[in-house]
C-alpha cells in the first residue's frame, strides 16, 4: 500500500476513532435509537389514529356521500323522480332511521336480554348496494337483521324472535295540545334472519364515533307502516358518481334544486264543496318554514290563513257548551270564502281581537245575544312537558251568523285522527282530557249534521296571540281558484325545491373526514407522554457521548496543543456524533415502528379506556418516518454538541493534564468565583421564576395552569441543577478534614460536578414527572354524591330512546306505575329531574371524532334554581355576582347578530369546551352549529363545569331549547336525586338500586337506561386517568433509562478511579469499605434526585392542590422513591462489588 | 534565523494561602541552532515555563516573543497557528491517538487546517525512517514499545518543521537505554533541522547530552557553564 496515496483526513480520523472506541459508542447509538424510536413511535401512532378514524368513518358510510334529513317525513316515491333527474348521483336511497330498544325474551336463558339505543334502519334493497357487507337474506315484512354488536347484547341468533319497541310517530307535534303523548312506543315482533359483521354497512353510521353502533335493519315498507308513516322516509342517502366525488358544491346545488310535490312534504290540496282550494298539512299545524314557502308560492292569488282551535268549554251566565271548534279566519262577503250573514242577512265582518262571532246553534245553546260576553276555556297550545294547562279568554259577542253558506263549512277543520274521523263525539279518542258526560244530545246531533263545523269565529289576531306556538299558527290555507286554477295546477305551483323548504343536504362523507381529524392529536399527546423518555434518552445520549469524550480528553488536549483550532476540534466531535446519530436514528426508525405497534397493543389492552374500543390499525407514513428521523438527528446532535462543547473550551494544558474535571472552566480563583457568582445568579433567577410561574397558576384556567406546571417545574429543576453543580464543586473544595466515608464520597462526587449534577437531575426529573402527574389523577368520591362536585349531588343519571312525558315526581304517576303506599313514603325524597335532549354526537372524551352536532340538553327552571356542580369559570357580568347561581346565566335572552346567527347562552364541561370544541379561552367563546334547517346557532359559553357528568353535552335553558328545537318533544335525560329521610341517618343505598330497577323496568319500552353518577364519572375520568397512567408508564421507561445513565456514570466513575481505589485498598481499606464508598456515592445522588423531584413536583402542582383539584399522591411518591432507592442500591452494589473485587496491584500498575 | 526572547516572565499561581510564584523575572534569548536543557526540582516551574513558551499557558507578567511576535498577545486563532506552525511539542506521555496508525499520528498536526499534503506525507515518512520506524508505519501505538511511541511523538513534533521544539521530560517514562536512544535522536534531529530545542528534565544525563543547561529554582533561572 502506497502511504502517499492514502489520504489522512478528519473523516478518516472520525472513522478510526469510531472503530477503535466502538464498544463505548454502541451505547450512544442505542440511546439515539431510543430517542428516534420514541419520536417515530409517537408520530406513527398519531398518524395511525387519524388513519384508523378516517378508515372507520368512511367504511361505515359505505358508498354514501351525502344525506338529507327532511323536517319530519317525506314520501319515498319522490326520490324515484330525483334518481331520474340527477346528474351528480348514481344512487338515491330513502331510509327510515329511528332509535329504539330491542328485547330478546329468550336471550338470557329465562330472562330477557335488552339493548337500548339501537339504530333501526328501515332500508329498501337498494340500501345494500351501497356497501360490501350485506345480509344473506334481506329483511322483508316482520324480519330483522342485526349487526354483531346488537346480536351480542341481545344474545340473539338467527331465528330468534325479537321485540322492537318502535316509536309511533303521529303527525301532530306531541307537545301541542292535540298531540299524543301516550302510547308513543309500541312493540313489534320481528324474526332475526341474519347477523352481519360490525363493519361497512354492518356498522352504518352517519355521526362520528369509534364505538361500534348498535344497528338493526328492517324492511322499509314494514317499519313505515309500523311507525305510522306509510310510504314515508326520514333520511335520504345519496351516493355520488365518481366524477363528482370531490365536488360538494355541485352536489349541494343540485339537491337544493330537487323538487318535492306537496304530497311529498305532507301537504294536502283539496277542492272543497264551497269551491275554494284548501291546503292542509299532516302535522295539523303548518310549520313556519313550510307556511312561508307555500304562501310565497300563492302570494299572487287570493288566499286566507285559517287557524282552527278547540275550546274545551264555552260559558256565559245562561249556559255552557263543551268541546266547540273555533275558527280564526277573516270573515269576508265574497264567495266562496264568504259570506257570513247574520240573522238579518247582513254580512258580518271579522271580529275585533276581543270579540267573537257565534253561529246560530251556539248562540241558542248559550242563550247569548250580540254585545254579551262569553268565556272560552281552552288548552294552552303547548303542554308543559306533557301536562295540559287550561287558559281562558273573555270575548264579547259581536254577531250571530246563520249556520249556512261559508259559516257552515266543516271542511275548514283539518282532519284529526281520533276526532274528525269518528261518527259520534262519544267515539272520540282525543289526546287531551275528555269527559264524555259533558257531551249532550244536541252536541251529537250537531256533530251528525255539521261534523266539526266551527261554532265560534275569532279574529286571526286573537288566535295568534293565544294559540300560536313554536309549532306554527296556521292549520289551513284556502286559495281562491281564479283563472282556471285547479287542484292539479295548484299542486304544480306548490311543488317546492329542497332549498325552498330549508332542508340542508349534509355532505356526510366530507364531514366524516373532517371529524376523523379527531379532537385529540395523538402524536402531540404521545410526544408529550414520551417527553420524559425523549429527555432521558437524550441526556443518556449526551452522557454516554461525554463519557467517551472525557475518556479521550487528552487527545483533545493533544490536538489543541499541536495547533488545532477549537472549531476543528468541534468539527471532529461533531463528525463522530453525526455518524453515531445517523446510525442510531436509522436503527431507531425500525424500533420506532415496533414501539408504535407496542403502544397500539397497549391502547387495545391496558390503556383501552383512552380509546373506548380497540380499533387502531398501524399506519406507517413516510411523513412520520421522515419527521422522526429529522427530529431524532437534530435533537441528538444538539445534545451532543451542547454537552461536549465545554471540552473544546478547556485549555490544551488542562486537557492534557486531565484536570478538566476539577478545574472547571477557569483554573484561576477569580475565574472560579466569577463562575460561581454566575451560577448562583442563574439559579436564583430560575428559582424565583419557578415560584412566580407557580403563582401564576393559582386561580387561572386549566391551560395556564398546565403551562405554569411545566414551566415552574422545569425552572425549578434547572435552578436546583445549577445549585447542585455549585454544591458538588464546593464539596471538592471543602476545607474540613474528611473524617467519614460520606465525606470522601461527597468529595468524589465533587470531582465531576456537572456529571454528578446531571445524574441527580435525571433522577429528579423522573420523580418530578411521576409524582406530579399522579396528583392530577381523578378519583370519584366514595362518600356518595356531592352537591358541589361533578355529580351535582345526583345519584343516578340516564337517557331514554323515546320521550317520556309523565311527571315522575307526581304521586299519582308513581302510584299508577305500581308503587305501593309504603313505597311512596320511601320514595318521598326521590326527586327526578327530567330534561329535554336533542340527539347528536357525543362530544365527551369518550369520542375521538371531532363533533359537529353535539347532544344538547334543555335545563329547566327547577334544575337552574337547584344549582349545584362545580364551575371552573363563569362569565362575569353585572347580574352575576360571586354568590349568585351561575346556572341563572342560562336565562339570558338569545341574541341574533347581523348575520342571523342566534347566540345562545350555554354551559358545558370545561374539558368539552377545551378539548372537544377546541375553545381554549373557555368562557365567552362560541361553538357554532348549523341546524338541518340551515339555521346557525352559536352556543356562547357562560360557564364551564369542572369534571362533570355533563361532559360532551351542551346545556341551554329549556325555554330556549324549545324555540331552537320545536320538534324535539318530551324528556329523554334524567337526573335523580335521592336524599335520606332525615339529615341524621345515612341514605339506604338499596333505595338507589331499587329506584334504578323500578324506573328501568317501567320505562323499558322507552329504552330508559340509568347509571350511577359515580359509574358515569368513573367512565369519563378513566380516559384522563388512562392518559396519566400512560404518561407515568412512559415516565417509568424514562426512569429506567435514567437508571441506565446513572449506572453508566457510576461504572465510569469507578473505572476512572481504579488507581486511587487500588491505592485505598493498598493503604488498608477493606473490599467492603470500598464497596460501601461506591454505594454511598450512589445513594447521595439518588437521595438528592428524590428530594429535588419531590420539591419540584410539589411546587408545580401547588396551584392544583390548593384549588382542591389535585391531591398529594403519597402512594406514587413512596413507590417511586422506593423503586429508585432499590435501583440505585442495586447499581451501586454491582459497581462497588466489581471494583472491590479488583486486585489492588492491577490498579496501581496502571499508575 | 529564529529568535526566541523571554523577558521578565513571571507566573504566579493563586493558592488558598500565599500565592505561589513559580517563575520570577525569567529572561533569556535563544537563536536557531540553540538547544538548552532546563533542570530543576519538581514543582520548580519547568513545565510551566515550557507551556508558556509553547502558548499553552499565559504568563502573569512578562512576555515571550518569537521573531518579534509576542505569544501572550496572540488571539486564539493566532495562538493555534503558532502552536501548529512554529512549535513542536514532545511530552513525557507520548499522547498518541490509539485509534490511528503510526503514520497518521505523525500527521495529526497537519489536520489542523485540512488534510495533509503529499509533501507532508513524504516528510512524515522521511521522519519515521529517520527515527527508525519505517517498517512500523501501519502499526498502532498499542503495538509499539515505549521507546518507539516516544519516537513517533518526536516525529509528530517535527512534522511541521517547527522553529521551536519543546520537550517536557521526553525520556521520563523510558528506561535508561531507550531514553538515551531517544535523547540522541532528539539531538541529531535538532542538528539536522537547526531549530531551537528546549528540553525540560530532571535527568542530569539527558541534560548533559543536550549541552547548554540552566537551572530553575525558586522561580529564578540560572545558567550553568558546561
Amino acid at each position: 500500500m502506497d502511504p502517499k496515496r492514502r489520504v489522512f483526513s478528519i473523516g478518516k480520523l472520525v472513522r478510526a476513532t469510531l472503530w477503535y472506541f466502538c464498544w463505548p459508542f454502541i451505547g450512544v447509538v442505542l440511546a439515539v435509537a431510543v430517542t428516534t424510536a420514541v419520536l417515530v413511535g409517537a408520530l406513527v401512532l398519531g398518524d395511525s389514529l387519524r388513519h384508523s378514524l378516517r378508515h372507520q368513518a368512511i367504511d361505515r358510510l359505505g358508498a354514501v356521500d351525502d344525506a338529507l334529513f327532511p323536517a319530519g317525513f317525506l314520501r319515498q316515491d319522490c326520490t324515484r323522480d330525483w334518481q331520474e333527474k340527477t346528474h351528480v348521483y348514481s344512487q338515491i336511497v330513502p331510509v327510515i332511521r329511528v332509535s329504539a330498544s330491542l328485547e330478546n325474551p329468550s336471550g338470557n336463558g329465562d330472562r330477557t336480554a335488552r339493548a337500548n339505543g339501537v339504530q333501526i334502519i328501515g332500508c329498501p334493497p337498494a340500501f345494500w348496494t351501497l356497501g360490501h357487507v350485506k345480509p344473506t337474506r334481506q329483511p322483508q315484512g316482520r324480519e330483522i337483521v342485526l349487526n354483531e354488536k346488537t346480536a351480542e347484547l341481545l344474545h340473539a341468533k338467527v331465528g330468534d324472535r325479537i321485540v322492537v319497541w318502535l316509536p309511533v310517530l303521529h303527525g301532530i307535534p306531541a307537545e301541542s295540545s292535540l298531540g299524543r303523548r301516550a302510547d308513543v312506543v309500541k312493540p313489534s315482533a320481528a324474526v332475526v334472519v341474519d347477523i352481519v359483521t360490525n363493519e361497512n354497512l354492518g356498522a352504518f353510521q352517519l355521526a362520528g364515533s369509534q364505538e361500534i353502533p348498535r344497528n338493526a335493519y328492517v324492511d322499509l315498507a314494514w317499519i313505515a307502516e309500523e311507525i305510522g308513516q306509510p310510504g314515508g322516509a326520514n333520511v335520504v342517502l345519496f351516493s355520488r358518481k365518481a366524477e363528482f366525488l370531490h365536488d360538494t358544491g355541485k352536489a349541494l346545488a343540485e339537491v337544493a334544486q330537487l323538487s318535492i310535490s306537496p304530497e311529498d312534504y305532507g301537504l294536502h290540496v283539496t277542492r272543497t264543496r264551497r269551491g275554494y282550494l284548501f291546503l292542509t298539512t299532516e302535522r295539523l299545524i303548518f310549520d313556519p318554514a313550510t307556511e312561508k314557502a307555500v304562501t310565497e308560492r300563492v302570494k299572487d292569488l287570493k288566499f286566507q290563513r285559517v287557524f282552527i282551535y278547540l275550546a274545551e268549554r264555552v260559558t256565559c251566565p245562561n249556559g255552557e257548551a263543551w268541546y266547540a271548534t273555533v275558527a280564526a279566519v277573516p270573515l269576508v262577503s265574497d264567495s266562496p270564502f264568504g259570506p257570513f250573514l247574520d240573522t238579518a242577512d247582513r254580512p258580518v265582518t271579522t271580529p275585533a281581537e276581543d270579540e267573537c262571532v257565534l253561529n246560530e246553534w251556539m248562540a241558542q245553546r248559550l242563550k247569548v245575544k250580540p254585545g254579551e260576553q262569553i268565556t272560552l276555556t281552552y288548552f294552552a297550545p303547548e303542554t308543559d312537558g306533557g301536562d295540559i294547562r287550561r287558559e281562558t279568554a273573555v270575548l264579547k259577542v259581536k254577531a250571530i251568523v246563520r249556520l249556512q253558506g261559508a259559516a257552515a263549512d266543516p271542511e275548514l277543520v283539518p282532519e284529526v285522527r281520533g276526532l274528525t274521523d269518528k261518527k259520534t263525539i262519544a267515539d272520540w279518542d282525543p289526546p287531551f282530557p275528555f269527559d264524555p258526560s259533558r257531551v249532550t244530545r244536541e252536541d251529537e246531533e250537531y256533530w251528525a249534521q255539521y261534523r266539526a263545523t266551527p261554532k265560534i269565529f275569532v279574529s286571526p289576531e286573537f288566535a295568534e296571540e293565544h294559540w300560536a306556538s313554536r309549532y306554527g299558527k296556521t292549520t289551513g290555507i284556502r286559495v281562491l281558484p281564479t283563472n282556471g286554477l285547479d287542484e292539479e295546477s295548484l299542486r304544480a305551483r306548490l311543488t317546492l325545491s329542497v332549498g325552498e323548504l330549508g332542508w340542508q343536504l349534509q355532505p356526510v362523507r366530507e364531514q366524516a373526514l373532517n371529524a376523523s381529524q379527531g379532537t385529540t392529536p395523538f402524536d402531540v399527546l404521545f410526544l408529550a407522554f414520551n417527553l420524559f423518555v425523549v429527555v432521558a434518552s437524550l441526556l443518556l445520549t449526551g452522557l454516554l457521548f461525554v463519557l467517551n469524550v472525557e475518556k479521550r480528553a487528552n487527545q483533545l488536549g493533544l490536538v489543541r496543543a499541536v495547533g488545532w483550532p477549537r472549531t476543528r476540534v468541534l468539527f471532529w466531535l461533531l463528525g463522530e456524533s453525526s455518524v453515531l446519530t445517523v446510525v442510531g436514528t436509522l436503527g431507531g426508525v425500525l424500533l420506532g415502528v415496533g414501539y408504535a405497534k407496542l403502544l397500539t397493543q397497549a391502547l387495545h389492552t391496558i390503556w383501552l379506556p383512552a380509546l373506548g374500543v380497540p380499533f387502531l390499525h398501524l399506519a406507517v407514513t413516510p411523513f412520520a418516518i421522515i419527521l422522526g428521523i429529522v427530529l431524532g438527528i437534530a435533537c441528538s446532535l444538539l445534545v451532543t454538541v451542547v454537552m461536549t462543547q465545554r471540552f473544546v473550551r478547556f485549555t490544551p494544558q488542562v486537557l492534557l493534564m486531565g484536570t478538566w474535571a476539577s478545574e472547571g472552566m477557569g483554573g484561576t480563583k477569580s475565574g472560579r468565583e466569577y463562575g460561581r457568582a454566575i451560577g448562583i445568579l442563574v439559579a436564583v433567577i430560575a428559582l424565583v421564576g419557578a415560584i412566580l410561574l407557580a403563582g401564576l397558576g393559582f386561580g387561572s384556567d386549566e391551560r395556564t395552569q398546565a403551562g405554569a406546571f411545566f414551566g415552574s417545574g422545569a425552572l425549578m429543576l434547572f435552578g436546583l441543577w445549577q445549585i447542585l453543580v455549585l454544591w458538588f464543586r464546593g464539596w471538592l473544595r471543602m476545607k474540613a478534614v474528611v473524617r467519614r466515608i460520606t465525606g470522601l464520597a461527597a468529595r468524589n462526587l465533587g470531582r465531576n460536578p456537572t456529571r454528578s449534577a446531571l445524574s441527580t437531575i435525571l433522577m429528579g426529573l423522573a420523580v418530578f414527572l411521576v409524582i406530579s402527574v399522579s396528583s392530577f389523577h381523578l378519583d370519584v368520591s366514595d362518600r356518595g354524591p356531592d352537591f358541589t362536585s361533578g355529580d351535582g349531588g345526583f345519584w343516578l343519571v340516564g337517557e331514554s330512546d323515546h320521550p317520556i312525558f309523565s311527571d315522575l315526581n307526581s304521586v299519582a304517576v308513581r302510584r299508577s306505575l305500581g308503587l305501593s303506599d309504603a313505597d311512596l313514603v320511601e320514595w318521598k325524597n326521590v326527586r327526578i329531574y327530567a330534561l329535554r335532549r336533542r340527539a347528536g354526537e357525543d362530544a365527551s372524551c369518550l369520542n375521538l371524532y371531532r363533533t359537529r352536532e353535539p347532544i344538547v340538553l334543555g335545563i329547566d327552571d327547577d334544575v337552574i334554581a337547584r344549582g349545584g356542580f362545580r364551575f371552573t369559570s363563569v362569565m362575569k357580568s353585572a347580574e352575576n355576582r360571586a354568590d349568585s347561581n351561575p346556572w341563572e346565566l342560562l336565562k339570558r335572552p338569545p341574541v341574533i347578530d347581523a348575520e342571523g346567527v342566534v347566540h345562545v347562552p350555554a354551559i358545558v364541561d370545561d374539558a368539552t369546551a377545551k378539548y372537544a370544541f377546541q375553545k381554549w379561552r373557555g368562557v365567552g367563546e362560541n361553538f357554532e352549529m348549523v341546524l338541518p334547517t340551515g339555521k346557525r346557532v352559536a352556543f356562547q359559553f357562560v360557564g364551564l363545569l369542572d369534571n362533570s357528568i355533563f361532559q360532551g353535552r351542551i346545556l341551554i335553558w329549556e325555554r330556549t331549547f324549545r324555540e331552537l328545537f320545536p320538534d324535539v318533544a318530551g324528556y329523554r335525560y334524567f337526573l335523580i336525586e335521592i336524599r335520606s329521610s332525615d339529615d341524621v341517618r345515612p341514605l339506604d343505598k338499596t333505595l338507589v338500586t331499587k329506584v334504578q330497577q323500578f324506573l328501568e323496568k317501567n320505562f323499558a319500552a322507552e329504552g330508559l337506561q340509568l347509571v350511577s353518577t359515580r359509574e358515569k364519572l368513573r367512565a369519563l375520568y378513566a380516559v384522563q386517568n388512562t392518559y396519566l397512567s400512560t404518561f407515568q408508564s412512559l415516565g417509568g421507561l424514562g426512569l429506567l433509562l435514567g437508571t441506565i445513565g446513572l449506572g453508566a456514570v457510576v461504572f465510569r466513575g469507578v473505572v476512572e478511579r481504579q488507581t486511587e481505589i487500588a491505592l485505598l485498598r493498598a493503604v488498608g481499606f477493606s473490599a467492603n469499605r470500598v464497596h460501601l464508598l461506591v454505594l454511598v456515592e450512589n445513594m447521595i445522588v439518588l437521595l438528592l434526585g428524590l428530594g429535588i423531584g419531590v420539591i419540584s413536583s410539589l411546587l408545580a402542582v401547588a396551584p392544583q392542590l390548593l384549588s382542591g383539584r389535585g391531591h398529594v399522591p403519597w402512594q406514587a411518591a413512596i413507590t417511586v422513591g422506593a423503586l429508585m432507592l432499590l435501583i440505585g442500591f442495586a447499581t451501586g452494589h454491582v459497581a462497588g462489588r466489581w471494583i472491590a473485587r479488583q486486585q489492588p496491584a492491577m490498579g496501581l500498575r496502571r499508575e | 534565523m529564529t529568535v526566541l526572547a523571554v523577558h521578565g516572565l513571571k507566573k504566579v499561581y493563586p493558592s488558598p494561602g500565599q500565592p505561589v510564584c513559580v517563575l520570577n523575572n525569567v529572561e533569556f534569548e535563544l537563536h536557531s541552532g540553540d538547544r538548552v536543557a532546563i533542570l530543576g526540582p519538581s514543582g520548580s516551574g519547568k513545565s510551566t515555563l515550557l507551556n508558556i513558551i509553547g502558548g499553552l499557558d499565559q504568563p502573569t507578567e512578562g512576555r515571550v516573543s518569537v521573531d518579534g511576535q509576542v505569544v501572550s498577545e496572540m488571539d486564539e486563532t493566532a495562538l493555534s497557528r503558532y502552536r501548529n506552525r512554529t512549535v513542536g511539542f514532545v511530552f513525557q506521555d507520548h499522547h498518541l491517538l490509539p485509534q490511528c496508525t503510526v503514520l497518521e499520528n505523525v500527521l495529526v498536526p497537519c489536520l489542523a487546517s485540512g488534510a495533509p499534503e503529499r509533501e507532508e506525507i513524504e516528510w512524515a515518512l522521511a521522519l519515521l525512517e529517520r527515527v527508525g520506524l519505517k517498517d512500523r508505519i501501519w502499526h498502532r501505538p498499542g503495538e509499539l514499545s515505549g521507546g518507539e511511541r516516544q519516537r513517533v511523538a518526536l516525529a509528530r513534533a517535527l512534522i511541521r518543521r517547527p522553529a521551536l521544539v519543546l520537550a517536557d521530560e521526553p525520556t521520563g517514562n523510558l528506561d535508561r537505554t531507550t531514553g538515551e536512544h531517544v535523547a540522541q535522536l532528539l539531538v541529531e534531529l535538532h542538528q539536522e533541522q537547526n531549530n531551537i530545542l528546549i528540553v525540560v528534565t530532571h535527568s542530569e544525563h539527558l541534560a548533559a547530552m543536550i549541552g547548554k543547561r540552566c537551572r530553575l529554582e525558586n522561580g529564578q533561572l540560572t545558567w550553568e557553564n558546561t
